[in-house]
């Protein structure tokens, strides 16, 4: 390429970042004057620092009053602060969790999974057998915890594979049914399965290090009979110590919560309620997604049928209370629980505007704007799941340490900072994505981009603050990461 | 700068004029703000950048010899306060143009090439960066390139070629073959 061709390159894409700024000496000469006590980069310096020093604050009252405004009126915010979030540490640092899984498919064919490494290369592809038909496909793979595995159901079990190059591992059986609910377990040692099968609704243990497998019946209220197939759902949720675990159910009668303990390797159900004279809450869906918050002591519902979010006291398996969040239609919100556990995220990138439950006080926080600066899709919404409304997002893109959140959008990959979503970069800028993964260490990203027209798909991999960025051909159109929770 | 009435203007800043200040810094803001963005690829940064260049300047101007060219010193300010911008933030901004949505691959593509220039531009070395842009983003002649880099103007020719050379390298397209 000649001087005068890389020139008007570099101008046009130098062009993209440069604004105007026609006051600019009109603002340096009042501070020139003592107009302004000082310039303003040291107002902004002094503001950043503060807000590094208490660690919050600014909150999403004063998030709105520096953007944009938005397209859609959002309700005003109560002066009021949401919890700073607790910086986690990283663990996930194994090779294997750094590894990024996608599912690529054309019409007509097979789903596959393809594995790329934060080099760029393409490591693996696996066969996807549990995706093909009805609810299987719903749960057809996972990623463990860890990020380090990967797994496979069919009819008859559960295979593993290495997520560092799609190596076969341990094959597990499962008990015959249709899987309704899955759970690891945070230490990644156990997998959870709920299972419904001849009316019945039982709850499976495998002990994913040695293999052996416990189950348990889901207890359901006397002379009540469940149905057969579809009509029921149920979501297991294991407490952070991995030996707690509960499943939430609706079938066979109330809503039930029922606790169980993996203690020395034993499944033993510890209890099970409705509510008693105030019965617990009812969804009418599928979809509930569920969360033992607050270091143990809470868990958490929400209800993708009406926006409730639900609060179990797990100590007394009590209700704790109902949020109703705002939501127009069912299957028109995306969960985030924020890694610390303290935070619940709704958004609504139909609407482009996110809520925020303070699962510690119970308080319900918007609906603000979606913080963007560009017209389009929200930053939120890649959580809108592809084929299956009321599903739950195929990844959850916050930091590791839990301080920052990934969205991916039509101009690129935005940096959100939790807990006040203040946009801090865009990434790839004017690239098309649909959808963001970040590695379990933190320092790698992998963004699907987004296609209008038929063909293979690619794979954008960049280092956190975007350096780096490599173009992957992937074999088809991606579909989805598969992610852990968390990365 | 260059002219009387420049000099005179100048001049008069010197010796405490605001409004000579002005008068003389109002043509150099926009191509000084160009080159911040470009340095620092972020707008907002760069209108910081610029807000106190011009303020330091104010304050240095009366160090400024009679007959120096202001657009070069200016500039000069603005590189180094651009590189404190830098020095200061945790997080680095990789552009921020409000894009559309891309109808079709082809803009996709060409949104992905300018992407990948800017961030090679990113990864140049401070000198060649500054270099790169003042030639060929706010266009000055050779002689202010080099006075704003502390050059002579071979030097300032040999950095811009080297530069530029990296630059190709750094953003050729990274298609990994699988």
């Amino acid at each position: 390429m000649s001087e005068d061709g890389i020139g008007q390159e570099l101008r046009e894409a130098l062009d993209e970042v440069y604004r105007p700024a026609p006051a600019l000496l009109a603002a340096s000469m009042a501070a020139v004057r003592g107009e302004r006590s000082e310039p303003r980069r040291s107002r902004a310096a002094g503001l950043v620092a503060a807000l590094l020093a208490l660690l919050v604050v600014a909150g999403l009252l004063s998030l709105r009053a520096v953007l944009r405004p938005a397209a859609v009126p959002a309700t005003r915010l109560p002066a009021e602060s949401l919890p700073a979030p607790v910086r986690q540490p990283v663990t996930h640092v194994d090779p294997a969790a750094q590894v990024a899984w996608v599912t690529v498919g054309a019409a007509g064919q097979a789903p596959t999974a393809v594995a790329i490494a934060p080099s760029g290369r393409v490591v693996a592809g696996q066969p996807q057998p549990g995706r093909s038909t009805g609810a299987a496909a719903l749960y057809g793979t996972w990623r463990s915890p860890d990020g380090t595995s990967m797994f496979t159901v069919d009819a008859t079990g559960v295979q593993s594979y290495s997520a560092l190059d799609g190596s076969p591992g341990r094959a597990y059986a499962r008990q015959p049914g249709e899987v309704i609910g899955d759970a690891f377990s945070p230490d990644a040692r156990w997998l959870a399965l709920l299972l419904l099968n001849g009316g019945g609704l039982s709850l499976q243990a495998i002990d994913l290090g040695t293999g052996a497998s416990r189950s348990l019946p889901i207890p359901h209220a006397a002379g009540t009979a469940g149905p057969t197939g579809g009509g029921a759902w149920g979501v297991p949720a294991f407490a952070p110590d991995s030996t707690h675990l509960y499943a939430v159910t609706d079938w066979a009668g109330r809503t039930r919560l029922t606790a169980f303990s993996l203690q020395g390797g034993e499944l033993v159900q510890t209890g099970s309620a409705t509510g008693g004279p105030a019965p617990f809450p009812t969804c009418s869906g599928p979809g509930l997604l569920a969360r033992v918050v607050l270091g143990g002591g809470t868990l958490a519902a929400f209800c993708h049928a009406d926006g409730a979010v639900w609060f179990f006291d797990l100590g007394s398996l009590r209700s704790a209370g109902v949020v109703h969040a705002q939501q127009p239609n069912p299957f028109w919100l995306s969960p985030i629980f924020t890694p610390d556990g303290r935070l619940l995220y709704l958004s609504d990138q139909v609407d482009d505007t996110m809520q925020v439950v303070d699962l510690a006080t119970r308080r319900l926080l918007g609906p603000v704007a979606t913080p963007t600066s560009v017209g389009g899709r929200g930053p939120f919404a890649f959580l809108a799941p592809d084929a299956y409304a009321g599903g739950v997002a195929s990844t959850v893109p916050v930091s590791p340490d839990g301080l920052l959140v990934y969205a991916a959008g039509a101009w690129g990959v935005m940096v959100l900072r939790l807990s006040d979503l203040e946009p801090v970069a865009r990434l790839a800028s004017g690239v098309s994505c649909s959808e963001v993964w970040v590695s379990g260490d933190g320092k790698t990203l992998y963004a699907t981009v987004a296609q209008t027209s038929p063909g293979p798909g690619r794979l954008l991999v960049m280092r956190s603050d975007g350096s780096g960025l490599v173009i992957v051909p992937l074999p088809a159109q991606p579909v989805a990461f598969i992610a852990a929770d968390h990365g | 700068m260059g002219s009387e009435a420049d000099d005179e203007l100048l001049a008069r800043a010197r010796a405490g004029d605001t409004v000579a200040f002005e008068a003389a810094l109002a043509p150099l803001v926009g191509p000084a703000h160009r080159f911040a963005c470009a340095l620092l690829q972020d707008p907002q940064l760069a209108e910081d950048a610029v807000q106190e260049a011009a303020v330091r300047a104010w304050s240095r101007v009366s160090r400024l010899r009679a007959g120096s060219p202001l657009r070069p010193w200016f500039l000069g300010i603005v590189a180094n306060q651009c590189r404190e911008q830098r020095r200061g933030r945790w997080w680095r901004p990789l552009g921020l143009p409000d894009a559309a949505a891309s109808p079709d691959d082809a803009v996709e593509e060409r949104a992905l090439r300018r992407a990948q220039l800017r961030q090679a531009l990113l990864s140049l070395r401070r000198d060649e960066r500054r270099v790169l842009v003042l030639r060929l983003y706010v266009e000055l002649p050779w002689e202010e390139v080099a006075a704003v880099v502390g050059l002579t103007e071979a030097g300032a020719r040999s950095r811009f070629y080297r530069a530029l050379a990296r630059l190709r390298g750094a953003r050729d397209p990274q298609e990994v073959l699988t």
